[in-house]
């Protein structure tokens, strides 16, 4: 395989804890935030993802203190979000170290938000992110406030919305796999890659290596999103590289 | 001899955060320069950068920067430009219409090469993010990236890329498809990496100790 594709270790954060669950529900607690980006640094990872799953519950800050101690040690691209709603959420995250910021729940009801994001900071740093849900044949809804909310919007419409609004990256979580190791969402990814033509980073259901090598050659995706897997230590990223000739 | 210090030009655009902590990292005393007067304070000079270039020296020229820097340059003081700020040191740019730059380097800024289809599949998207590997395109044994290993991959993300017109300036290109886009330039103690050094892993910050040892 030739495609240079990323492997984004994605931690998702609830207060203190990097936090896994299934479906983005039954959370357990698998490590400490600062250790695991460190060691997922070490394995020679080619970003790592913050996502701060209830930071409306805790404060942002939470998030900005994690980001800013991992981004001592921690030389590749940080990316962060969850609960961003406002500029000055982004400008802090930045601050801190991040290089990327996610946003979901607030485009979603001020799609404004994202232009404006992008014209302070640039595109590159701005990652529209969906959480979708297969809620009927060939058809996904976006979901938002971590899988919980529906939103009656099209997923591969917003997609292209999104990179429309000036998105520079899309990170896309499938809702269904997360968390079962029973593969990626294949036809969300070929859906969505085919719609927009920024870069996209899927995320949810990575299983296997095998799961990792489909998703890249059924759809034109740019980057993985991988959570348990590489938490459980099921795999390493350096067997996941070995295996995709990265 | 006076201790080194590192300026880092904060013009607004670009993350001067994720610069100062490699710095920090490698123990290197770093001022944030946004005047005249602390730009002329430093013995090295890094400018950073994302966004676009006419924007970008459209700042530069009002915050006064432009004189203070080609001033730097002119007394032979070692500067770094990253990505967006490596460009900026070129002549010229194409971006959204026609700009002219510091003019450090001779030479134009043009969009990435639009990629060709392998399987009905672009060989690589604009934005291009990623990573991607280096190599030399003259000896780089004399320069800031003397520790690095030649194809060791870096992070890039550009839709942009400066061409020299002096080809013996670029010490370093990566592949994009079958076109070789300089990654690395250097004219005299002038030097510009089109990836991210900061974001680039060891080998990475093992650029940015080099220059700041220069």
């Amino acid at each position: 395989m030739s495609k240079n594709v990323r492997i984004i270790p994605r931690l998702d954060i609830k207060s203190q804890n990097v936090i896994k669950g299934v479906h983005l529900e039954c959370l357990r607690i698998v490590g400490q935030p600062g250790k695991m980006a460190e060691r997922y640094y070490n394995e020679n990872a080619d970003e790592i993802i913050y996502l701060d799953t209830v930071a409306s519950l805790y404060g942002r800050d939470n998030l900005v203190n994690i980001v800013s101690i991992a981004s001592q040690n921690i030389f590749v691209p940080l990316t962060a979000g969850g609960g961003v709603r406002s500029l000055e959420d982004i400008n802090k995250l930045l601050r801190a170290g991040a290089d990327k910021v996610t946003i979901n729940t607030h485009a979603t009801k001020h799609q404004e938000f994202i232009t404006a994001a992008a014209q302070s900071f640039g595109s590159q740093c701005i990652v529209g992110h969906i959480e979708a849900k297969k809620t009927k044949p060939d058809y996904w809804e976006v979901y938002v406030e971590n899988g919980r909310q529906p939103t009656g919007l099209d997923a591969v419409k917003w997609a292209k919305q999104l990179e429309n609004l000036g998105a520079g990256e899309l990170l896309v979580t499938s809702i269904d796999q997360d968390g079962t190791y029973q593969g990626f969402d294949y036809e969300l990814a070929k859906k969505i890659t085919a719609e927009v033509s920024i870069p996209v980073i899927i995320s949810g259901g990575a299983g296997s290596k095998e799961d990792i090598a489909k998703v890249i050659n059924e759809s034109k995706v740019d980057a993985i999103a991988i959570a348990s897997l590489l938490h459980y230590q099921k795999e390493t990223i350096p067997q996941i590289k070995k295996y995709l000739c990265l | 001899m006076p201790v080194k210090t590192i300026a880092i030009l904060d013009y607004g655009f670009g993350n001067i955060h994720s610069l100062l902590k490699a710095l920090n990292f490698i123990g290197q005393k770093t001022i944030i320069a946004d005047s005249p007067q602390n730009i002329a304070s430093a013995s090295h000079l890094i400018i950073p950068g994302v966004g676009a270039f006419g924007d970008a020296m459209k700042t530069i020229r009002n915050k006064d920067l432009i004189i203070p820097i080609k001033e730097f340059a002119n007394q032979s003081k070692p500067i770094l430009g990253i990505c967006l700020g490596m460009q900026l040191l070129f002549s010229e740019s194409e971006e959204f219409g026609h700009h002219y730059g510091l003019n450090i380097i001779p030479g134009r800024v043009t969009r990435l090469p639009q990629p060709s289809l392998v399987n009905q599949e672009p060989e690589y998207k604009i934005p291009f993010i990623g990573w991607n590997r280096i190599l030399p395109s003259v000896t780089w044994k004399n320069s800031i990236l003397r520790q690095v290993i030649p194809e060791t991959s870096m992070y890039f993300v550009h839709s942009y890329a400066a061409q020299p017109q002096d080809k013996n300036n670029t010490i370093a290109y990566a592949s994009y498809g079958h076109h070789h886009i300089p990654a690395v330039v250097k004219h005299n103690n002038i030097y510009g990496c089109q990836f991210h050094p900061e974001k680039s892993r060891a080998s990475g910050l093992s650029i940015i100790e080099s220059f700041a040892k220069l």
